[in-house]
This record gives C-alpha cells, sequence and structure tokens, in this order.
C-alpha cells in the first residue's frame, strides 16, 4: 500500500517499524459513555498504558490538551484523535448505569483533521456505521469522506472504524457486512481500519485481505477473564491483522500495564497465550472449591464428564454441585470436588486406588475388586460407582482439570500441594 | 468541441488522441457492496489490466494507495469516481438498501490532487423530484469546480430508478444525455441501450458518449456499439469475476482500436 | 444415518392418559432436519397430531414437551425446555418456555419431547426414571402450591429429580396458568391449564445418560467461542449484575414502560423501581440455570415477608408495578410470591389488575363488583388482596383467574383498553412507543408476546420507535431469529451476546446436519413460523385477528417522548405477509409453503 510522505511518516510513529504492527488502546469513552472508574481514573490509567508499551493512545480532543503531554517523546505511543461523537452506548447496548438514556442513534463529526494536527496526532479515527438505516449510514460515509478528503490535504492518516450495528443486522449478515464495510472504507479513503473481530479465523481473515490495508481488531466490552481479549488477539492476528484497538479490556483491567504488555507480547513478542498467562501449573496442586461463589450452573460438571467419557452430562463427572437443602431459601449451591485427601487411597485393601508420581489419582482396574470403601471413605461423597462397580475418581484431568477451566465464576479452582498424601 | 487546451490534453489520456476512441474499465462498486469477485486483492487485479485499457475508474482511496499502478505512459489513466450512491445494492447484498441514497465522497481539488486524468460522478434517474434535483445541484457544482482546474467531468448516467420503466427506458437516457450536455459535462458514459438510440445520442452530443456494457461483450457486440457512433466503452465491474479476463481486456482493445494492439 | 449421537437421544415418549398407557418411538431424521427440536418438532408434532378445533382443555389437546440437539451439552443455556399445546387463552398454538434443569435431565433421561394426551380421572404424576416411565397417583399433591409441591417431590423422589409442576390454579384450569420448575416457570398462555386438564400434577424425571455429538471437536470450538462472546457482551454483564430490570429505565426514557393499564409510557417512580435499588435492597444472590454463564434469576428476601423470590424480573416489575401505578418493593415482592405460589403468570395477573384499575379509575365498577376492594392505582394493598384472590380463585378471583379479555366482556365499554391480542395479555412495552412492537404483538402467534421479534432490539437501539418503514423487515428478522432460539432450546437472553452465526457454528457440528450457512438455520425459522401461521388458520384464525386493542391503534399517547403517537399498524402488517411470501389475508401462498417444504406436510 502507497501512502504520502506525511502519512507515511506518522504512520511510522504507530507501526512497529520491524514487524509493521502496532497495539494500540482506546481511551475515549468518557467521551461517549459514563463517567465508570476508568474515565475518572484516566490520567493514571494513561501512564500505565504507556508504561505497558502501547504504540497508540486513542484519545478525544480534550483529552489530548489536557493530557497529551503524557505521550510526549519520540519512543512513546502515537497519539490518535477521535474525530467524531455517538451516542450509541447510552442506547443499551454498552452502558454500564444508563443515565440519561438516548433512544435514536445519533453521529457527528466533532474535530476537523487540522485540529487534530494541532495537538500532535498521528492519526484520526472515526466511525463508520453500517446497518442502522440508510440515511444513517449515508450521513456516516459523508463524514467519513470529508475526513478522507481533509487527511489527504494535511498528511495524516485516517483510521476508519465500521460497526455493524442496528436490528437489522443479524448472524445472518454480520460477517459479509463487516467484510463489505472494511473494504467500503478502503475505497472512500481509509488508511488502516479498527474494526470488530467477525467472531472466527476464517471471515476476520477474508476481511483482512479484501480491505488491503491494515486492519486493528477492536476488543469491544470487557471481559471478567483476560484470556478472552488475548484469545481475540491470537485468532486475529492468525487471520492477518496488523494488531489491536482495545479499550475497556485494557482500561478497565485490574492492571492496564501488565494488560498491554500481554498483548504486546502476543501482537510483537511471538509468545502464546499460554505462555503469557503462565497457565502451566507447577508442582503438584489440588482442587479448591469457593462455595459463595457458585451460581449453581454446572458447566463444571458438564465439562468433568466430556473430558472422561463419550458424552456430555453431569452423572458420571467427579464433582458435584449440590442443590440449596430444603429449607435454604438464599440458594447457597454446594460444589463437592476431591481435594486429594487421600482417604480413599488409605481405604483401598487392594492397593488398586494410588496417587500417582505426576499428583493424580489412578485406578488400576486389575486389581480393583468392586468394592466401594474408597466411594465409602471418601468425606465429601464425591466418588460415585459406575454400572460396573468401578469407582468414578477425579484423575485432575491429567493436570488440567476441566471443571476449573470452565469455572469463570471461580467457584472451582486449583491451590498447590507442598506434599502429596502418603499411604500410611 | 469547447474544451480549453488542459481539458483536451487530460481527456486525451482516456480517449485516445489518434482514434478518438477509448476502453474504460469501472471498479468502484466495491465502495458499495465491498470486494467484488476477482477484485478481492485490488493490486492484482489492476495489474493485469492497467497496460490494456485507457482508462479506470476508482474510487479515491483507490488511488492514493495505488497511485504507481496508474497513469503514465501506456497505462490506464486514472478516472477518479466522486460519488456514493446505495442504489446497487438489492437482494444480493447482505444489508439490501430500503432507500436509495447518494453524497459525493471527494470533490475535483482532492481528485486532481490524486492524480485524476478525470473525474466522475452519477446521474442517477428515476428516483422522484428530489432525489433528482439534489444530484443536478451536486453535479452542477462539480462541473464549476472541474473548469478551473481544467479537470474532465464524465458524467454516468444511470438509469436505474423506479420510474424508468422498459417503456421508457430508451427516452430516459435521451433526457438524462440533454441535461448533462446542458450541465456542462464533458463526457457522457450511457446506459447499454438499442443501437439506434445510441447513434441517435451520440450523433446529437458534442462531446465524446461512452456505452456503459451490462456484461464483458464479445468483440462483434463492441463493433455494433462503436460502429453506433459511441467514444468508446466502459466494462463492468462483473469483467473481474472472468478467468481469462486479462486476455478479453486485450481483444476488446484491439477490437475498439481497430487492430492496435496496446 | 441415524440421529443417536448425533446430539439427539432419538426417543419420542408419548403417554396417554386416559389409557395409561406409555410408548416411545424413534424421531425421524428428516423431520428434525427440518424442524430440529423445540418449538420446531413441537410445533410438527401439534400439526400433524391434533385435530382442528380440539378443545383446549378437552383430553384430545396435546401437552408437549421438548428439548433441543444443544439441550443437555456446554453450549451456553441448555437446560431449557418448551411447552407446547393448544392455548386455552388464546385458542392458538402456544409455546412457553422454562429454565432450570428439567431440561437438560430430561435429556439425560434419553428422551428428546414427550407428547402428553388424554386425561387421567385423578390426580397422576409422571415419574420418568431414566427407560423406566410410570403413572403414580397425586392425591397427597391436590391443591398444594407450587413451593409445597416441589419439596414434596424431593423429599419422596430424591435430591437428584428434577421436576415440572403446576398450583392451585393450574388445578382450577385458570388461563394464566403457568408450568413451574423449581424457581423457573413456563408462564404464558396458559399451559398449566392444560396440565391441570389431564389431571397431571407434577412430572419427576431423572435422567443419568449423557448426550453425545456428531463432531466433538469442532462442538467444542464453536462452544467455546460462544462462552466466550457472551463474556465479552455489556448487555450479557448487565443481565448478569442486575437482571433484566436492567432495561427499566431505558425502557422508560423510551416512554416505552407501560404504566397505568397501558395508558402513559413512563412512570415518574421508575428509579425506585431500577435493577440497581433492587439489588441494593433485596437480592442476595444470583443463580443460574442449567449451562447458563449469565444467572439472571436474582433470590431475593423480604424483611417483612420473611421469604424469597426469583426476582422481580422486567416484565413482573412492569407487570405488578409501573402497570398498576405501584412503586411498593414490598407489594410487587408479595405479589411475585402470591403468583409464584399458586402458579400463575406475573404479565397475565399485573395487566388483570391495572385494567380492574382502569375500571375503577372510569367509574366502570364499584368495590361491590371485587368483594369490597377498592382498587385505586397505586395500591399495593389492593394489588396483593386481588392476586390472593386469583390465586385462590375465590370470590371476584374466580372473574378475575380468567384474563383481561374475559374480564372485559362483563364490563361494558372496556374492550378499547382490555390490552390483549388474541387473549393473551400484553407484555412490558408500550406499541404506540415503538411501532415494531405493535406489529409483533398483533402477528404474534401465541397472542401478545415479547419474545418473538423487534421489542428489544428497537428500544435498545435496534432502530428508531417511532418509525413505521423497515419495522415488517425488522420484526421478520428478529422473529426468525428467536424461533431458532426456541427451537435448540437456548435462552432468548443468549441474543445479547450471539447471533446466529455462533448458534449455527454449535449446531451443525453437534447434529452432523449439512447445514452450510446461518441463513439455513433462518429457513428452518421461517418454516416453523409459517407451519404456526397454518395451525391457527386451521383453527378458525385470520388477518382480522392480527390486530391490536383500540388504545394502541386510536388512543394518542398523552406524554413522553411518543407524545400524540398511534400505532399505523395496517401499513406494517401488510409489508410482513408480503415479506413472509403470505397473501393479503395472511394466508402463506401455495408457493412460499413449496420453498419452505412445507407442502408435503400440509
Amino acid at each position: 500500500m502507497e501512502m504520502t510522505s506525511g502519512k507515511r511518516a506518522r504512520f511510522n510513529r504507530l507501526f512497529n517499524p520491524v514487524d509493521g504492527r502496532a497495539v494500540c488502546v482506546a481511551a475515549d469513552h468518557g467521551w461517549m459513555s459514563d463517567p465508570t472508574p476508568n474515565v475518572v481514573e484516566l490520567e493514571r490509567i494513561l501512564k500505565q498504558v504507556v508504561e505497558g508499551g502501547a504504540d497508540g493512545i486513542l484519545i478525544s480532543f480534550g483529552t489530548a490538551l489536557r493530557l497529551g503531554h503524557i505521550l510526549r517523546g519520540k519512543n512513546s505511543p502515537a497519539m490518535l484523535i477521535r474525530a467524531d461523537w455517538m451516542n450509541m452506548p447510552r442506547l443499551g447496548g454498552s452502558n454500564v448505569s444508563n443515565v440519561l438514556p438516548a433512544v435514536n442513534f445519533k453521529k457527528i463529526a466533532t474535530s476537523f483533521a487540522t485540529d487534530a494536527l494541532l495537538v500532535g496526532a498521528s492519526a484520526i479515527t472515526i466511525y463508520y456505521f453500517i446497518g442502522y438505516g440508510d440515511e444513517f449510514e449515508r450521513i456516516n460515509l459523508e463524514q467519513a469522506a470529508l475526513f478522507a478528503r481533509q487527511c489527504r490535504q494535511v498528511g495524516l492518516p485516517l483510521i476508519i472504524e465500521p460497526m455493524a450495528v442496528g436490528g437489522m443486522v443479524t448472524g445472518v449478515n454480520i460477517a459479509e457486512i463487516l467484510i463489505a464495510s472494511g473494504r467500503i472504507a478502503a475505497e472512500i479513503g481509509a488508511d488502516a481500519l479498527k474494526i470488530p473481530y467477525t467472531g472466527d479465523v476464517k471471515t476476520f481473515k477474508t476481511l483482512v485481505e479484501q480491505a488491503g490495508i491494515p486492519v486493528l481488531v477492536l476488543g469491544g466490552a470487557k471481559s471478567d477473564v483476560p484470556r478472552d481479549a488475548l484469545e481475540l488477539v491470537d485468532e486475529a492476528l492468525q487471520a492477518g491483522a496488523a494488531g489491536t484497538v482495545f479499550g475497556r479490556n485494557v482500561t478497565k483491567a485490574k492492571d492496564p500495564r501488565k494488560m498491554v504488555a500481554d498483548i504486546c507480547a502476543l501482537v510483537h513478542g511471538g509468545k502464546t497465550i499460554s505462555n503469557i498467562l503462565n497457565e502451566k501449573r507447577d508442582g503438584f496442586f489440588r482442587l479448591k472449591t469457593i462455595p459463595e461463589n457458585c451460581i449453581g450452573c454446572r458447566l463444571c460438571q458438564i465439562a468433568c464428564e466430556r473430558s472422561h467419557e463419550k458424552g456430555y452430562g453431569q452423572n458420571k463427572s467427579r464433582l458435584q454441585i449440590k442443590f440449596p437443602e430444603i429449607g435454604d431459601e438464599l440458594c447457597n449451591f454446594k460444589p463437592v470436588v476431591c481435594t486429594l485427601c487421600g482417604k480413599c487411597v488409605k481405604a483401598c485393601q487392594p492397593n488398586a486406588l494410588t496417587i500417582s508420581a505426576t499428583g493424580h489419582l489412578t485406578l488400576d482396574r486389575e486389581k480393583c475388586t468392586n468394592c466401594s470403601d474408597c466411594a465409602i471413605a471418601c468425606p465429601f461423597d464425591v466418588i460415585l460407582i459406575d454400572d460396573e462397580g468401578f469407582p468414578i475418581i477425579c484423575d485432575l484431568c491429567q493436570g488440567d482439570p476441566q471443571c476449573v477451566k470452565w469455572c469463570k465464576q471461580n467457584a472451582v479452582v486449583t491451590v498447590p500441594l507442598k506434599k502429596l498424601p502418603g499411604r500410611l | 468541441m469547447n474544451f480549453d487546451v488542459g481539458k483536451a490534453v487530460r481527456m486525451s489520456d482516456i480517449i485516445d488522441a489518434a482514434d478518438g476512441r477509448g476502453l474504460i474499465i469501472d471498479t468502484t462498486l466495491s465502495s458499495v457492496v465491498g470486494a467484488l469477485p476477482g477484485l478481492e486483492d485490488f493490486a492484482t487485479a489492476i495489474v493485469k489490466i492497467n497496460q490494456s485499457c485507457d482508462g479506470l475508474i476508482i474510487n479515491p482511496g483507490q488511488a492514493e494507495h495505488h497511485a504507481s499502478l496508474l497513469g503514465g505512459k501506456h497505462r490506464a489513466a486514472p478516472i477518479i469516481r466522486l460519488d456514493w450512491t446505495n442504489a446497487y445494492r438489492d437482494e444480493t447484498f447482505c444489508l439490501p438498501a430500503t432507500e436509495v441514497k447518494r453524497l459525493m465522497i471527494s470533490n475535483a481539488e482532492d481528485a486532481f490532487s490524486l492524480g485524476a486524468s478525470a473525474v466522475v460522478a452519477s446521474f442517477l434517474m428515476g428516483y422522484g423530484d428530489d432525489f433528482e434535483a439534489t444530484n443536478i445541484q451536486d453535479l452542477s457544482f462539480l462541473a464549476r469546480e472541474c473548469y478551473p482546474l481544467s479537470l474532465p467531468l464524465w458524467i454516468d448516467i444511470r438509469t436505474v430508478g423506479e420510474k424508468v420503466s422498459e417503456i421508457n427506458f430508451e427516452e430516459s437516457i435521451k433526457l438524462g444525455a440533454s441535461f448533462m450536455q446542458e450541465l456542462g459535462a464533458d463526457g457522457l458514459i450511457i446506459p447499454q441501450c438499442l443501437l439506434a438510440t445510441c447513434r441517435y445520442v451520440c450523433e446529437w452530443m458534442q462531446i465524446p458518449v461512452l456505452v456503459r456494457l451490462k456484461q464483458t461483450p464479445t468483440a462483434e457486440q463492441l463493433s455494433e456499439i462503436m460502429h453506433s457512433g459511441a467514444a468508446g466503452a466502459v466494462l463492468p465491474e462483473s469483467l473481474f469475476a472472468l478467468s481469462d479476463y486479462p486476455q478479453q481486456v486485450n481483444e476488446l482493445y484491439f477490437e475498439i482500436h481497430q487492430g492496435r494492439r496496446a | 444415518m441415524s440421529l443417536t449421537n448425533r446430539g439427539y437421544m432419538n426417543k419420542l415418549l408419548k403417554i396417554d392418559l386416559t389409557r395409561q398407557s406409555v410408548l416411545s418411538e424413534k424421531l425421524d431424521e428428516n423431520v428434525m432436519q427440518h424442524f430440529l427440536g423445540g418449538k420446531g418438532l413441537g410445533t410438527y408434532l401439534l400439526y400433524r397430531g391434533l385435530k382442528a378445533h380440539t378443545a383446549p382443555l378437552s383430553p384430545d389437546n396435546m401437552l408437549i414437551l421438548a428439548v433441543g440437539p444443544l439441550t443437555g451439552t456446554n453450549a451456553p443455556t441448555s437446560g431449557r425446555f418448551c411447552v407446547m399445546c393448544k392455548s386455552p387463552a388464546t385458542g392458538t398454538i402456544s409455546d412457553a418456555y422454562c429454565g432450570g434443569f428439567f431440561g437438560s435431565t430430561l435429556k439425560y433421561a434419553g428422551y428428546d419431547a414427550i407428547v402428553i394426551s388424554g386425561a387421567a380421572s385423578s390426580p397422576i404424576k409422571i415419574i420418568i426414571d431414566n427407560d423406566n416411565v410410570s403413572l403414580e397417583d397425586a392425591s397427597e399433591l391436590s391443591g398444594e402450591k407450587v413451593q409445597q409441591t416441589n419439596i414434596a417431590l424431593r423429599k419422596k423422589y430424591g435430591e437428584d429429580i428434577q421436576s415440572v409442576v403446576i398450583g392451585p390454579a393450574g388445578e382450577r384450569l385458570s388461563p394464566i396458568s403457568g408450568m413451574f420448575s423449581g424457581v423457573r416457570t413456563a408462564g404464558r398462555g396458559g399451559v398449566g391449564a392444560v396440565m391441570g386438564s389431564k389431571k397431571l400434577k407434577a412430572i419427576v424425571v431423572r435422567g443419568s445418560k449423557g448426550v453425545v455429538v456428531a463432531d466433538r471437536e469442532q462442538f467444542e470450538e464453536a462452544v467455546w467461542i460462544a462462552h466466550r462472546a457472551l463474556r465479552m457482551s455489556s448487555q450479557i454483564k448487565r443481565l448478569k449484575d442486575i437482571g433484566t430490570a436492567n432495561i427499566i429505565k431505558l425502557v422508560n426514557a423510551a416512554g416505552a414502560l407501560p404504566t397505568r393499564n397501558f395508558q402513559l409510557g413512563q412512570f415518574d417512580r421508575t428509579d425506585d423501581l431500577s435493577g440497581e435499588i433492587w439489588r441494593q435492597k433485596y437480592w442476595k444472590k444470583d443463580i443460574a440455570c442449567f449451562g447458563c454463564p449469565i444467572a439472571c434469576s436474582k433470590i431475593a428476601f423480604s424483611e417483612k415477608y420473611r421469604t424469597t423470590i426469583d426476582g422481580p424480573d422486567y416484565e413482573t416489575i412492569f407487570a405488578l408495578g409501573t402497570n398498576c401505578g405501584v412503586y411498593d418493593h414490598e407489594a410487587i415482592f408479595y405479589g411475585n410470591y402470591l403468583c409464584d405460589a399458586y402458579g400463575v403468570d406475573t404479565i397475565s395477573v399485573g395487566n388483570i389488575i391495572g385494567f380492574v384499575m382502569e375500571l375503577f379509575q372510569r367509574g366502570l365498577a364499584t368495590r361491590d363488583d371485587f368483594d369490597g376492594i377498592e382498587a385505586r392505582w397505586g395500591d399495593g394493598d389492593a394489588l396483593v388482596r386481588l392476586i390472593e384472590k386469583i390465586g385462590k380463585g375465590e370470590g371476584v378471583g374466580e372473574l378475575l383467574q380468567q384474563g383481561v379479555r374475559a374480564i372485559s366482556q362483563h364490563f361494558p365499554g372496556s374492550e378499547d383498553f382490555a390490552m390483549q391480542v388474541k387473549g393473551l395479555e400484553m407484555p412490558g412495552y408500550l406499541p404506540r412507543a415503538a411501532k415494531g412492537i405493535g406489529l409483533s404483538y398483533a402477528i404474534s402467534e401465541r397472542g401478545a408476546c415479547h419474545l418473538r421479534g423487534s421489542p428489544l432490539s428497537e428500544i435498545l437501539g435496534g432502530a428508531e420507535p417511532l418509525t413505521t418503514s423497515g419495522k415488517a423487515a425488522l420484526f421478520k428478522s428478529n422473529q426468525l431469529d428467536s424461533t431458532v432460539v426456541n427451537t435448540l432450546i437456548l435462552c432468548y437472553f443468549v441474543k445479547f451476546g450471539l447471533t446466529l452465526k455462533e448458534i449455527f457454528q454449535m449446531v451443525t457440528p453437534a447434529t452432523g446436519f449439512d447445514f452450510q450457512h446461518p441463513r439455513d438455520l433462518e429457513h428452518i425459522g421461517e418454516r416453523i413460523i409459517t407451519l404456526c401461521r397454518m395451525f391457527n388458520l386451521r383453527e378458525g384464525f385470520s388477518n382480522k385477528d392480527d390486530v391490536l386493542p383500540k388504545r394502541s391503534l386510536a388512543e394518542p399517547l398523552p406524554s413522553g417522548p411518543a407524545k400524540g403517537q398511534v400505532v399505523d399498524l395496517d401499513t406494517m402488517r401488510a409489508e410482513y405477509y408480503q415479506l413472509m411470501g403470505w397473501d393479503e389475508q395472511g394466508v402463506p401462498k401455495p408457493e412460499t409453503l413449496d420453498g419452505l417444504g412445507l407442502s408435503e406436510i400440509l
């Protein structure tokens, strides 16, 4: 892709010259959404984002005036200016508190390209909403085209942000709409895209290929599970994305600096998610429950059964969620898991049940006499007996317990185990 | 012909000075419905034909990003499209249009700085009075803008509105051509129509007339059209879906320029 | 190729309560490919099995409980089941959905659907213990409230059973009664009465099998993505945090929050009724249905009544709250409690009481008509006392439990503000303030229904609420979407985080059906909706029944953002029929039936 020298020079600040990729953070939410903590504490968060090694930060014009100084220094992130305003979050789509809800979708242009230059911007970003109706799209394109023209004049890169929004956007057409909108933006004059993930690598790859300009994937609403954001980055990169523009998943993270650094490790560092999150457990561990976190959904049980059996179910799972007792009107679920206490091992006369060197229960079916002593000895009644009389035991999924992986409530977690219970 | 010399020079990038004819290819529908078959990778597709046609209708974004592929000797001249419409979003598009819209996405000056040899915008006929009036207003302003820049303005007459029927189609083209010549267009693109209509319009107009083909034609079909007085043809985007489009363009160039190879 | 190990248990359980017979049969692969399960299967079975003009409360009516190919897997919200029958409230085909754990357990017991016909002569319950199905006497549970019935069943049959029961209202055949499973309800359309008419008090199920899918690896990947998409949706997060009540301020801001029997679209004490306040004062715990990461159920505890309920949800807050002008939390809480205990639908109950209050407002009724209760707007005490009457069916409750349409027949001049369509009371969105909602209430095959189409899409930024253009297309698209969701069966709320695309990605590897694109699922939705239409036409319904009460059509809204608005239904309805390939009378054209592959069935 060719660019005028002005645009090229400014893009060089955004995209890493070695790998051509960029990790950006969107921090323009105070301009369009609720004054949530990530908005109120923007200064602190931006500093952390800079420390995390972001390549670009998307902010409003006012924030640029007020906090632009944080971006001084040629190795600090490039400044991207949000040049328009809209009320989509307040239509109920993504707001947090619904202060003064909006009813009809509006979007307006608010800063010219030259304004962005004045505050030291390296690019501007504007929306292109498609799907809310023909007139609304026309207004969006008109503004996008105006900016494209201005940006060419002054040599400022234009990042268009296509968003498929509206009642007529459905699962049937959303990927196609996003793919088309990316190309439309490029035809109109975008130099790069900031665009939602289509949901799968295949369609996103098509989007990237057909756009013909660098594609930065956006993050959307924050997940409570940091891995989700990283998976999205990883998949977008597989599809050929040139990087990311993540907002809430960074600015609302417990540690924005780390979140940025983690994304950078994926985008620039060639690391894997498992690597970054240090998912491989070192040493021995056991399961632990935190009952107050349990919402009773049984996803842990299904995951467990699936990990050990042919089908999905909950009757052969190695852990159980007991329904609230009769009379417990506050619905306290009681998750019970194998805590590797070793009582079953001790109770097993024929020595069929042992704890392996790798730290999980194993059953020698040859030795097992189907006596059920293990189940009787289990203090939590977590050992069930199968149709043939063998105990159904938790083997911690050989080191990667699926119940823990699937319990996003953190009601079932792992804790390190210093010493394995030995046989007396 | 009332061209000033600037316009004449630029016009000759598109309409060959030797034979007064030109073969043009349109690529701009991608700004309406996204990448079209064969045009997914714009640069790769263009490289295959940019030395075997006279002009390429292109959107401003692509003109900027692929400037090195266009213009210059023995290469297609960029004709930049300055308008956009959702009129072509039918049921085959993932989000069919329910209400027709159009807008200007750029202006003459911008196109000029992007290296345009000419600009093009559409006159969308048959959508009612308000629509027509604003369309004509935008095109008139554009004509006035192009004049001091000596930038040729092509008007793409599109009889796509619901008020155009099989019955009034041919006459609509004549009406559109008349309006656009009066408006100050430097060249017209008219829809493929009866040869008689084409001949009538071409004889009447004092500016070059290109015929926009519905599909990529055979050499014989093109020959007929050229004989009716057209200055050339505009091939639609569906061209790129053909497996042998580079050869076909070569053949059509040969036909238009009466035995001359690109 | 058999359907076993392709997300199906490949077994249909047929129980005839008159003959006390139990049969099981295999599913037809061709039928399942066309109808998938849930609502689709139920519609097919009803259309084929039910004679036209069968009286809804006669033994001949069929009561179908169905699950779908994703039920019991780790696909999000896969524990639900659907109940289908001919509705005693409307006389139309009717579908209602219920969360909890019954659906997944039924699947684990080895069934894709139960079809119950006939009627027992004395109270009975069905006990399904995997392959063993038995009918047991239920006299001891006769007249028991819902919670007590549940507890009794758990005590008798063990902790690992799931049950679906009716309360006293269902036994009394009230057309506003529902079926209950745990704290969840299949509320609408009077399915409780159909169960009651069969003298069936409870269905108990124990299941210990597993569900096997066709391509596990692909399915796993798709399910993981679906869960992730839900976690990355802020609307889902809002549902998680403060339940369905999160939208009350938005609906109020749009002027679409039905107030005082749909006279107004805004309620001045809305902030008091917001989810945030309920969270602060009442909600103690979030609980999830089977396989659901959302946990929209909020367990509320009232100090005053020393008891808990699951809720109130948005619809209940609207129905018992704003629609009656009530903002007394305790009254709404206790009203909800009573509805759950006696087994009636809160939406219908709130409509009934709002209607009664308007009768008082207009001087069309006196306290003598209502056992001495003077029902004035905002009177929480009157609300609770009337709900008690309805629940017990005592005194005027005998009339009230029949629903708004029946009551209005006793009060001449009240039809214009009897807020019902086809006999089903309206849910919590004001048609005049969101036109697509008007269309969806008028068209929905089970009567005024909020789960078919545009309501939320329109109020939550999907389109401009006050325009009519494009609303037919919007409704159609939303309706097909939710039909697919109801066919699989997932929860309506997954639509806040998932699209048909993610759902398609799960269904295809689960079933092994050769679906190429989400569009193929949409096509199934269209087939089901059209078959529902054919069912209703066969029952004698026509385009004349696709209407709204006069209030919605001709009474300009006096205030709020939609001031002066009425619903221009005719244009939207005509456009909708056309989009569906139905003629001007709303009858599907032969070529439409052909295109949907329905001709051979009909």
